[in-house]
């Protein structure tokens, strides 16, 4: 998992920005990435790659942030890659497989979406501290407490789980660690052992994270967590910025859209 | 305090249990006929470990953090866009079927291995015809035909996956105190 929860202090314009902006740019975005059309995709992502520059992040600390994903987006690619259907120019026949210039195009294009999904999420947890994300998830939310949901309550969770993902995943390599350091050889073993050892692995990794979750229960309960309204030190406010950001993103989105229909 | 205490360690492991989920969607085990996701395994493991409430819950912030933007649903994806397109049935239903299997594995007290399979093929089932509704409605398909598109090619790794989530919960039973 990319360590999605953290935060990297920076004094570029997109710091200071409104985090509601933001979190309504990424929702936006990630709507409209999956209708979009091959060119004005690459024009996103390069929209973003351009401020991701801008925002001073560097390439290395995104790329940091993919690597961990990179098996995953593999995959992704030759899922796409090899069951399009389509006119076939290479096919292996001992498996059946066929690879066509449509699935080609195909799974470089749903690769290329999540990338950009991945550097929308990274540029607006990198820039925005966590509190001020959490105040934009409740104001977004806000509309569900007249049905009594517990809105404070849910976008304390989300936070937490946004930010249990890098732990999950360090839990992940511990246990894979200490059973490679007791003598399990994952290519050497037999199917049952194989079985078993990926059992003992969630076992293993679902009780660490549980300890963890616990001392985080301690932790809030010692600083007194109070579940009802609760005032926050984050009070949002938006500024001239803020409205002319949001003046050039509606312009951005709008003229994407029109390009997805230009170019379809 | 004690009530107060109770309901900040559920908080904590909804929030874990949709965090799981989330990553669920990265383990992808490339099995034919179609390549599963582990979702559905921490679907069953939360519903049966937390109960049905907080069971739940874990699957709402699952799917808010899919409509914030993060990448968590199958295959890479995220937004509202999804929740409303075709197979947002399948992702709506984890929430519903979280609550189902969590109070059928409840009415026993001491739900055992067989007990808890029955329970998530429940709600197994609650997410094959929910999904498959939204799938037949969206796409424009008869129910048959969806249910032969969106679920007969995933009944194996899901039969695989309600095994392991059994086995796994009765080994951790007990662990968790909300």
């Amino acid at each position: 998992m990319y360590h999605i929860g953290s935060y990297i202090r920076g004094g570029a314009i997109i710091y200071r920005l409104d985090p509601r902006i933001k979190l309504a740019a990424v929702i936006v975005l990630s709507i409209v990435i999956l209708a979009a059309k091959p060119l004005p995709s690459v024009f996103l992502g390069l929209a973003l790659i351009i401020l991701a520059f801008f925002s001073g992040i560097r390439l290395r600390t995104i790329a940091q942030a993919v690597k961990p994903l990179l098996f995953f987006i593999v995959l992704i690619f030759f899922v796409h890659a090899l069951f399009t259907e389509g006119n076939a120019f290479l096919s292996i026949t001992c498996f059946g497989l066929s690879l066509s210039r449509a699935g080609l195009s195909a799974g470089f294009l749903v690769t290329w979406q999540f990338l950009c999904l991945i550097l929308a999420a990274v540029l607006l947890t990198m820039t925005s501290p966590p509190a001020q994300i959490i105040a934009a998830i409740k104001y977004y939310l806000y509309p569900l407490k007249l049905l009594r949901v517990p809105v404070d309550v849910i976008a304390v969770m989300i936070m937490l789980a946004l930010r249990m993902m890098p732990v999950l995943l360090s839990e992940k390599e511990r246990i894979e660690i200490a059973q490679r350091a007791r003598g399990y050889n994952e290519k050497k073993s037999g199917f049952i052992l194989r079985i078993k050892a990926f059992l003992s692995l969630t076992a293993a990794v679902l009780l660490g994270v549980f300890r963890r979750a616990d001392e985080l229960a301690v932790a809030m309960e010692a600083r007194n967590y109070q579940q009802d309204t609760r005032t926050s030190f984050v009070e949002l406010r938006m500024v001239s910025t803020d409205f002319i950001a949001l003046f050039f993103l509606s312009v951005f989105f709008f003229i994407f859209i029109a390009l997805n229909y230009c170019f379809g | 305090m004690a009530a107060s205490n109770k309901s900040i360690k559920g908080i904590v492991y909804a929030a874990l249990f949709g965090a799981l989920t989330a990553a669920g969607a990265f383990i992808i085990i490339p099995l034919p006929p179609v390549p599963i996701t582990a979702q559905t395994f921490f679907v069953n493991l939360a519903a049966v470990l937390l109960g049905g409430p907080l069971g739940a819950l874990s699957q709402f912030v699952y799917l808010l953090l899919g409509i914030v933007g993060i990448p968590v649903f199958h295959g890479g994806k995220a937004g509202i866009g999804i929740i409303f397109g075709p197979t947002g049935g399948y992702l709506l239903s984890f929430i519903i079927a979280a609550f189902v299997i969590g109070l059928i594995s409840g009415v026993k007290k001491n739900s055992g291995i067989f007990w808890n399979i029955f329970a998530m093929t429940i709600g197994m089932l609650i997410i094959y015809f929910i999904g498959s509704l939204q799938l037949a409605y969206v796409a424009k398909i008869t129910f048959r035909e969806a249910l032969t598109v969106g679920v007969l090619p995933f009944i194996p790794g899901d039969i695989i996956k309600i095994l392991l989530a059994a086995i796994i919960a009765s080994r951790l039973k007990g662990r968790i105190k909300t």
